[in-house]
């Protein structure tokens, strides 16, 4: 296994799968692939085979998964969507009368925790939240 | 508060009233519809159980709407409300085995990779062109789900392994690996396909080793 620049080829083979799917942001690690491919035929050829089959895979699923949702679906959903704001809509009046309430939230969160030498943490959170209404 | 009805730029999501969360509903999250339905038929494998799982995705997320922070993905945001609706309702009563739990080690990336050198722009490529879309779909639909989605979230939505990881709940190296592994597994069954239709039979000469189809 030969090495070109910093990197071997085994951990090339990798970083080709990282940088055909733009996840290498470091724009140093992305020219050292860069040169380490020209100078290397091995890596070169592996690029430019992982890039051609992600085009390719990319290419035939764009093509074949655009299916459009039924008419009756668009439909379906509007009139849930009416159906639920309605029932909240409901719900909002029937709690009207309260409205102006202070309602309060707390909640307590106590966490131990025992290192390897045998210490023991408690730490304990504890919030609260004043709400008007509902 | 401004009554203006045009786009306003920041939301105020304490003092909306319903009636305005209904339409920001209805105006930002409805233009996807084609999109879930897309990703659903990929969990489902049927468009009436699609149908359905995009129905109670929506419902979800509109009860849950005042949670979504406006200016963040709102279709990554439901794509996440999508998946997890699948696995709680859909996939509860036919628990098979996910391949999830043994999660794919760093060797079969690093074998998926070194398997790619040899699978150029060669003439089963211009094969798999051609395939029909039927093909290109049951061939997706052939490979385990955990890679099915992770694949079709990378390369049909085009988003990063770290929106898939927030999409489907997993690291993101979990995310690469089983990306890298999914397009090993499809590109196999793509191959399948076109031998099984009698295209390219005889000028693949490199096709990809079958040992990646073991469950």
């Amino acid at each position: 296994m030969s090495t070109h620049g910093h990197q071997s080829c085994e951990e090339i083979l990798v970083a080709i799968l990282l940088y055909t799917d733009n996840e290498i942001v470091d724009s140093s690690e992305r020219l050292s692939l860069e040169s380490h491919c020209e100078q290397c035929p091995g890596c070169q050829a592996n690029l430019q085979a992982h890039q051609e089959n992600v085009r390719l895979i990319k290419q035939l699923l764009g093509g074949a998964c655009r299916e459009e949702a039924p008419a009756s679906l668009h439909e379906r959903l509007i009139a849930q969507i009416e159906w639920q704001a309605a029932q909240m809509q409901a719900q909002e009046a029937a709690f009207a009368p309260f409205a102006g309430f202070t309602q309060s939230f707390t909640q307590t969160i106590m966490q131990r925790s025992i290192s390897p030498d045998g210490e023991i943490t408690i730490e304990i959170s504890h919030t609260e939240e004043f709400r008007e209404g509902f | 508060m401004e009554a203006n009805n045009s786009e306003v730029a920041v939301v105020d999501r304490a003092t909306e009233t319903l009636a305005q969360k209904k339409a920001r509903f209805e105006r930002d999250a409805l233009q996807f519809t084609n999109q879930m339905y897309a990703a659903a038929l990929r969990y489902t494998k049927d468009p009436h159980d699609a149908q359905d799982l995009v129905q109670d995705t929506y419902a979800k997320a509109f009860v849950s709407f005042h949670q979504f922070e406006p200016g963040t993905n709102l279709k990554a945001w439901l794509y996440r409300i999508l998946t997890t609706t699948f696995i709680n309702t859909y996939r509860k009563d036919q628990r098979r085995p996910q391949i999830s739990d043994g999660e794919v080690e760093d060797w079969q990336i690093f074998e998926a990779a070194s398997h790619t050198s040899d699978q150029g722009k060669s003439a089963e490529d211009v094969v798999l062109e051609n395939l029909p879309d039927g093909d290109v779909k049951e061939a997706l639909a052939s490979i385990p789900e955990d890679f099915r989605m992770v694949v079709y979230y990378a390369d049909v939505e085009g988003y990063s392994y770290k929106e898939i990881a927030e999409i489907i709940g997993v690291p993101t190296g979990t995310v690469m690996s089983r990306l890298h592994r999914g397009r090993k597994l499809l590109r196999v069954a793509l191959a399948d396909y076109a031998k099984s239709r009698g295209i390219g039979s005889t000028t693949v000469t490199n096709a990809a080793s079958p040992e990646g189809v073991k469950p």
